[in-house]
């Protein structure tokens, strides 16, 4: 059969594009909420661009990281975007590869968001590095396959193709194509994210982040992420393009995602907490420290307020209540993990960083004197705070990658039915 | 193939930075970054008291994660098990700093990781590196590990020594005469 | 900090923007800047061998210039006091000074603009003729003498020939009664010799060495570091006393952590048992020295439990020390001290030191005191120097080999109203209201006085209450007077510029030459320029002005610095070493050392000690860019007891106050167990004051500040500054 463009996009939508941003009269108020929202988003995301073409220009001298804490939000962020990326891949997987019906009709949304929050991934940590050009061209000319990070940007870019191919083949309704693009994009997706998780878990240097369980643990949550996401569009989706309601033939869906990302939410607590324990009861110096500065320390607000109320505790509660019967809560109870897991990346890329490797007091009771004077505080404790351009990359790629989909989604054709109908 | 270390004599060393400031006027070390440091290591109560007295670098470790770390091969094993940063293929991810045991990285104004090069261009040159020849003390000795007749070896025979952080497992190759 | 349009940023764009393609080619080229240090080395236009003047000990150092910016520092392999090597200040300070982009750039003249006083930028005629008007003024108007110069630092001898031009002896240094001048006191008193600025001690080749505070490692002098380093590897064995664990302390086999101000009985015990168990050299002290019966007597009773009460320290210890110094004699020493301004007893407690040694019979032997050489060199020819006189200082001290530069201070503006017999000073490289004692008093002094001129490369205190600043070159710019030693090889050696003056400076030769002309002694200064007095000086002495530039030293032919015949001769009156000295027992002073107890703290109080940073002198560099990287500020040791009881820990910023109430800080708590409970430490030459140190203004503390009082040491007049006591809280941010 002969493929056209228009198999892709609604030329009448295209052409259309900007009433997403104008407000008309007739549009009920929840509506021009919505759209003044776009708006907003659109600022942050040029406002981002701003930033991320300084940091291109400048590099570390626009970034609050130091050469003792090196990596900063940017990294987080990444991780975040692509852990993301990751979940929505495996979870509606679950629908055309594994062949669970309620999931197939939102296939071509959820590959798209992972598509693009991928692409906002690799900006941003082309944003962090210093060179990014020489990335592009050494990695290929010079490649070193010993190094997990190689294997990961190796991987992610296999991963990015397969995605790619993946929605084309739902595109042309190939679902042959689509389900062996599938199965492959899914297998590209565990291979690449386990060694994200290994980037980190196999740096021995690093005790709070080295360890066989993190790669593991990165698959968890991004499963959390994709269900969390999936909940979220489908709502957002129906809440504007259908009146504030759920769409009957989406509510099987997200009873079942509503179970599943209670699954998966229950999973990834349950890693934190022997991380903890393990942190506290390992009896090792480095890893002592960092675990004391989540639960009693430093980071104790962002720990027990985000990761564990508002990234646990809070989501299990609705979704094991008020949920069952309210979507709007259910959507509640899919965006307060979203906006935990940020913070929890943040942590993570921190708290592996946060204590000098330069020990301050041994545990023979010395004390170490540096010259020239140790970097951090006297307790070795080396402190970081995101630049202004940091934290604009941030807003602006989160804000940016909302606005891709809202976009994309509009002119393309991601429901099935639309051609039929 | 000469298999390059350095001693440092915790008995000679009085911490007095001549190291440090040498290595940063010969390598043009930017301000406020240090490729050697010093350390006072402070053990024992008033009066019963001892400090160890040394200087540390990047250890050029036989197995470092650093290389094996770095994505592009920047960071990689020079003649003689030299550990050293191609600047033209550092992309500044700095994932070698995440790695390095000892913190003996830091990332270059100019967008690129560095840190002691065993001052590999005078080692090239016949001479000593630049703090090993400014030390007052004579506490610092660079050789080559596998000639019997080079000051290291003898030292290394002669003498107890320990590596920083034997328990990672990347085969240091600065020792400390205890 | 990157300019955004250097290569990489170029890289950073394309690479963000057009992946791959053409632009990639760029990404094979390294960043311009990367290789420079990284594996290509950067080769020297010139190699310059010169005279390092970050301290006093004037090192040969090599300069590497290239694009006429010197890069760096190395020693001079053939100078006989570096060896090669550097000290941190030699290798890291050289460059700092040279290149401190707060350095003294221009001739200043202080004007009074209304009611304010303002710095005006002068050209040098201006400044020079100004000078010379006001110092010509004072000259005649209260004679010569009332010129008073303070100098320290290799520059300041055309100075000094500037004053005894005008006919004035009054000419100080606070490397006198404030550093080693009662040690050169002791010594000539015992030994009929001073020991020099280079002491005669015979460190590499010693087996047992007693220091005394001396704490080398921290006190940095290059080859005095090298010299213990090689004793240490050679497995000498080390005494250290010290009420702190110093780093010298951790190099020894004892640690004694004297009460401080206590010396004196230890040194009496150590003679006792010397004595009394028949430990001493009797073959040397019955041929050379003289009063040993009444030195017997006097320390009878000296015994280590006596000292134990004294001094805190174990009998068992005293006596084990006192054998193992005498074991190992002659090639064993106590260690003749340098910065001996302690307690007010210091010439007292150097005669006690040269007394032991001498009882060790070390006087001349290999590993004891050396006998040291001069390469000599002809003056360049200058009509005699007229006979001038000294202003009459406040107060004469009996053995004062140097007039006081306390007195000179106290004399240029005296509390009890009478005329003072100073009344303008000539301040060469001497930051007294850091380094004299009391800066609110010498600051007080310097505004009371007529005319201040002060010769300095940075804006320094000192130069913030003179008249009129005169910017000398950095000695990387500039050539100064030979140095020649003495040590144990004769040699002579060059200080020459190894780049042209950055800035309106000038060298301190040019600048006296200038001076002594405009005030009509021009004649005392009859060569051309610094170039044909040392030719001169160099070719009268038969020696080649050429290989000096191009090696920095020529060494003579070593000479014995050994003398071991048993009949020794001393200049002092009788010829011998005087234990009992009868020049003090005719001046009414103790014939012997006699140990006075120190006064105690009040309660809450501690003694406040003092030292040094290895990468530091004094206040001349802690603006020093380089220097400040690795020590950026001084820190305040705590006993941790003490620190327990007081609430505080490490890194807390504390406010000291002194018993006379004057208060200073803040300074940064170091918290140690290397430092007994009675006395607090802190690095000299921080809490510097001129705004004008932009790296350096308010970095630390100045002990200065909290030594407002000191005691006397009768016989030359030294100024003792331990005897201050200081109490500690909490800083308060305001
Ligand atoms: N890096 C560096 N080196 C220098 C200098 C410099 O500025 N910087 N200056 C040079 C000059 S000019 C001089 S004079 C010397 C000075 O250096 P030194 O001659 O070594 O000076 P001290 O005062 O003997 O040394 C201070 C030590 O004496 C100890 N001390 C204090 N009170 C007592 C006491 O009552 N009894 C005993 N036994 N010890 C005590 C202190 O704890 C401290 O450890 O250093 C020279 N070397
Ligand atoms: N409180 C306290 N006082 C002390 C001491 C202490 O430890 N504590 N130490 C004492 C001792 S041991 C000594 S030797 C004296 C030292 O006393 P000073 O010799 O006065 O010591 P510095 O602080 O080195 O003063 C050097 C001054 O010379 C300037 N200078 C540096 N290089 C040059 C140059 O090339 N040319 C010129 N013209 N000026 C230059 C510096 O900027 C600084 O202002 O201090 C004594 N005073
Ligand atoms: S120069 Fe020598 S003595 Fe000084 S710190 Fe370095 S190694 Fe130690
Ligand atoms: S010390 Fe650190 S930088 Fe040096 S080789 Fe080992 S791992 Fe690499
Ligand atoms: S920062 Fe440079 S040297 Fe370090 S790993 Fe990345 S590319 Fe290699
Ligand atoms: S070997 Fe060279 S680069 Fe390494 S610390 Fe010494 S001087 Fe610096
Ligand atoms: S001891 Fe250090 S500062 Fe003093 S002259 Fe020698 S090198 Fe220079
Ligand atoms: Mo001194």
């Amino acid at each position: 059969m002969r493929v056209t463009l228009d198999a892709f996009i609604d030329r009448a939508q295209l052409k259309s594009v900007g009433s997403l941003f104008r407000v008309s009269p007739d549009d009920p108020p929840h509506v021009r909420r919505g759209k003044r929202g776009l708006s907003v988003l659109l600022v942050l995301a040029l406002l981002g661009a701003v930033a991320a073409v300084t940091a291109l220009l400048k590099g570390h001298h626009v970034m609050g990281t130091t050469s003792e804490v090196s990596w900063g939000v940017l990294i987080a962020t990444y991780v975040y975007f692509v852990v993301s990326s990751t979940g929505l891949c495996l979870v509606s997987s679950l629908g055309h590869v594994f062949g669970f019906k309620v999931f197939e009709p939102i296939a071509r949304k959820a590959i798209l968001l992972a598509l693009v929050t991928l692409t906002v991934g690799f900006t941003v940590i082309a944003t962090e590095l210093e060179a990014p050009m020489r990335l592009a061209l050494y990695a290929v000319i010079s490649p070193n396959p010993s190094a997990p990070i190689w294997w990961m940007g190796a991987l992610y870019a296999v991963y990015m193709v397969l995605i790619g191919a993946e929605l084309f083949f739902l595109f042309i309704e190939d679902h042959g194509k689509a389900k062996v693009a599938g199965i492959l994009s899914v297998i590209a997706a565990l291979a690449a994210h386990s060694n994200l998780g290994a980037v980190f878990g196999l740096t021995h240097a690093r005790p709070f982040w080295y360890g066989p369980l993190l790669p593991v643990y990165f698959i968890a949550s991004a499963l959390m992420c994709g269900a969390a996401l999936i909940i979220l569009f489908v709502w957002l989706g129906d809440y504007f393009g259908n009146g504030k309601q759920v769409r009957p033939e989406n509510e099987g869906l997200l009873n079942v995602l509503r179970q599943l990302l209670a699954l998966f939410i229950g999973i990834v607590a349950f890693f934190t907490v022997w991380k903890m324990i393990t942190g506290v009861n390992g009896g090792h110096y480095h890893k002592y420290e960092v675990t004391m500065a989540s639960l009693a320390g430093p980071l104790f607000f962002s720990f027990w307020v985000f990761e564990v109320f508002l990234g646990v505790v809070a989501p299990l509660w609705i979704l094991l209540t008020s949920a069952r019967k309210s979507f709007g809560a259910l959507a509640l109870a899919a965006g307060l993990p979203m906006l935990a897991v940020f913070v929890m990346r943040y942590n993570f890329v921190q708290a592996g960083q946060m204590f000098s490797l330069r020990p301050v007091h041994g545990h023979l009771g010395e004390t170490f004197h540096y010259q020239p004077p140790f970097k951090g505080s006297v307790e070795g404790f080396l402190p970081y705070t995101p630049s202004l351009v940091e934290m604009a990359i941030v807003v602006g790629a989160i804000a940016a990658a909302a606005l891709l989909y809202v976009g994309a989604t509009r002119v393309l054709r991601v429901n099935p039915e639309v051609r039929h109908g | 193939m000469a298999r390059y270390a350095m001693t440092c004599d915790q008995k000679l060393c009085v911490t007095c930075n001549a190291c440090v400031l040498a290595c940063k006027n010969e390598n043009a070390v930017p301000e406020g970054e240090a490729r050697c440091w010093t350390v006072q290591e402070e053990k024992g109560a008033f009066p019963l008291l001892s400090i160890a007295t040394r200087s540390e670098r990047c250890n050029h470790c036989e197995n470092a994660p650093c290389v094996t770390a770095c994505p592009t091969g920047a960071s990689h094993y020079e003649d003689g098990g030299i550990v050293v940063v191609s600047a033209d293929k550092c992309v500044g991810c700095k994932v070698c700093i995440i790695s390095c045991p000892y913190e003996a990285r830091y990332l270059h104004p100019d967008g690129y990781v560095d840190k002691c090069t065993f001052c590999i261009h005078r080692v090239k040159q016949g001479l000593d590196p630049a703090c090993v020849t400014v030390c007052p003390t004579g506490a610092l000795t660079f050789g080559d590990l596998d000639d019997p007749s080079s000051a290291v070896h003898r030292q290394l025979q002669a003498r107890k020594a320990h590596v920083l952080k034997p328990d990672e497992d990347t085969r240091p190759k600065m020792f400390f005469l205890d | 900090m990157a300019t955004p349009l250097n290569r990489r940023s170029f890289l950073r764009i394309s690479g963000a923007t057009v992946l791959g393609g053409l632009a990639a080619s760029w990404g094979l080229l390294p960043p311009p800047e990367a290789h420079g240090a990284q594996d290509t080395s950067v080769i020297p236009d010139r190699v310059v061998p010169t005279l390092c003047e970050l301290c006093f000990w004037k090192c040969g150092v090599n300069a590497y210039v290239k694009d006429e910016k010197v890069y760096k520092l190395e020693g001079n392999p053939l100078h006989p006091l570096s060896n090669g090597k550097l000290c941190p200040r030699g290798t890291g300070g050289g460059v700092g000074a040279l290149y401190d982009p707060d350095r003294l750039k221009r001739p200043l003249i202080r004007t009074r603009v209304g009611g304010e006083e303002k710095w005006r930028e002068a050209s040098w005629d201006e400044a020079l003729d100004y000078t010379a008007r006001r110092l010509g003024e004072v000259k005649d108007k209260y004679g010569a003498p009332a010129i008073a110069l303070f100098s320290h630092g290799h520059g300041g001898a055309f100075f000094k020939t500037l004053l005894k031009a005008l006919g004035s002896k009054s000419i100080y240094a606070p490397s006198n009664d404030q550093c080693r001048g009662p040690r050169e006191t002791g010594f000539e008193l015992t030994f009929g010799q001073a020991l020099g600025s280079i002491e005669s001690i015979d460190t590499p080749n010693a087996k047992c060495i007693a220091f005394l505070g001396s704490h080398l490692g921290e006190n940095m002098h290059n080859t005095a570091v090298q010299d213990m380093s090689r004793a240490n590897a050679n497995g000498a064995t080390f005494i250290t006393v010290d009420p702190r664990f110093s780093i010298i302390a951790s190099k020894s086999k004892y640690w004694l952590p004297i009460k401080p101000g206590t010396d004196i009985a230890l040194l009496l015990a150590w003679a006792h048992v010397l004595i009394e168990e028949k430990l001493y050299d009797q073959a040397f002290v019955t041929q050379n020295t003289v009063g040993f019966e009444q030195l017997a007597a006097h320390v009878k009773d000296k015994t280590p439990e006596w000292a134990y009460i004294e001094t805190g320290l174990e009998p068992q210890l005293i006596r084990e020390t006192a054998r193992e110094l005498a074991k190992n004699a002659p090639a064993a020493f106590v260690h003749p001290g340098r910065h001996v301004v302690w307690y007010g007893n210091d010439t007292q407690r150097t005669r006690a030191i040269a007394i032991v040694n001498a009882l060790l019979g070390n006087w001349g032997k290999r590993g004891g005191f050396y006998l040291p050489a001069t390469l000599p060199v002809k003056g360049y020819p200058t009509p005699d120097l007229p006979h001038g006189e000294e202003a009459k200082p406040r107060e004469t001290f009996p053995f004062a080999t140097l007039p006081c530069a306390y007195d000179a201070c106290e004399a240029s503006a005296p509390k009890d109203g009478l005329a003072p017999t100073i009344r303008a000073w000539i301040v060469y490289g001497c930051n007294v209201p850091l380094t004299l004692p009391n800066p609110a008093r010498v600051i007080e002094v310097m505004q009371q006085l007529d005319f201040v001129v002060a010769i300095d490369t940075m804006p320094a205190e000192v130069t913030g209450y003179a008249d009129v600043v005169l910017p000398e070159n950095t000695y990387l710019e500039r050539y100064d007077d030979l140095d020649n030693g003495p040590y144990r090889v004769p040699f002579v050696a060059l200080r020459q510029p190894a780049v042209a003056s950055l800035y309106d400076s000038k060298p301190g030769w040019w600048i006296a030459k200038s001076l002594g002309e405009r005030l009509g002694v021009g004649q005392y200064f009859p060569w051309k320029d610094a170039e044909d007095y040392l030719k001169t000086r160099l070719e009268k002495s038969g020696l080649s002005f050429e290989d000096l530039k191009r090696n920095g030293v020529i060494v003579g032919k070593a000479e014995p610095i050994y003398d071991d015949s048993p009949q020794l001769t001393f200049k002092t009156p009788s010829g011998k070493v005087e234990l009992y000295s009868q020049q003090l027992a005719d001046a009414g002073l103790p014939p012997l050392p006699v140990y006075t107890p120190p006064e105690e703290p009040p309660t809450g109080y501690f003694r406040l000690l003092f030292g040094r940073s290895p990468v530091h002198t004094f206040s001349r560099t802690t603006n020093n860019p380089k220097l400040l990287e690795v020590v950026p500020e001084n820190e305040l040791w705590l006993n941790t007891e003490m620190a327990r009881q007081l609430g505080l820990k490490t890194g807390d910023r504390v406010m000291l106050e002194n018993q006379d109430s004057v208060a200073t800080g803040p300074i940064r708590l170091r918290v140690t167990e290397r430092i007994r409970q009675d006395c607090v430490y802190m690095v000299h030459g921080f809490g510097r004051e001129d705004a004008r140190l932009r790296r350096g203004y308010r970095k630390g503390a100045a002990d200065s500040r909290l030594i407002t009082r000191v005691k006397r040491d009768p016989e030359m007049g030294g100024t003792g500054m331990n005897v201050n006591f200081v109490t500690l809280y909490r800083f308060k941010e305001a």
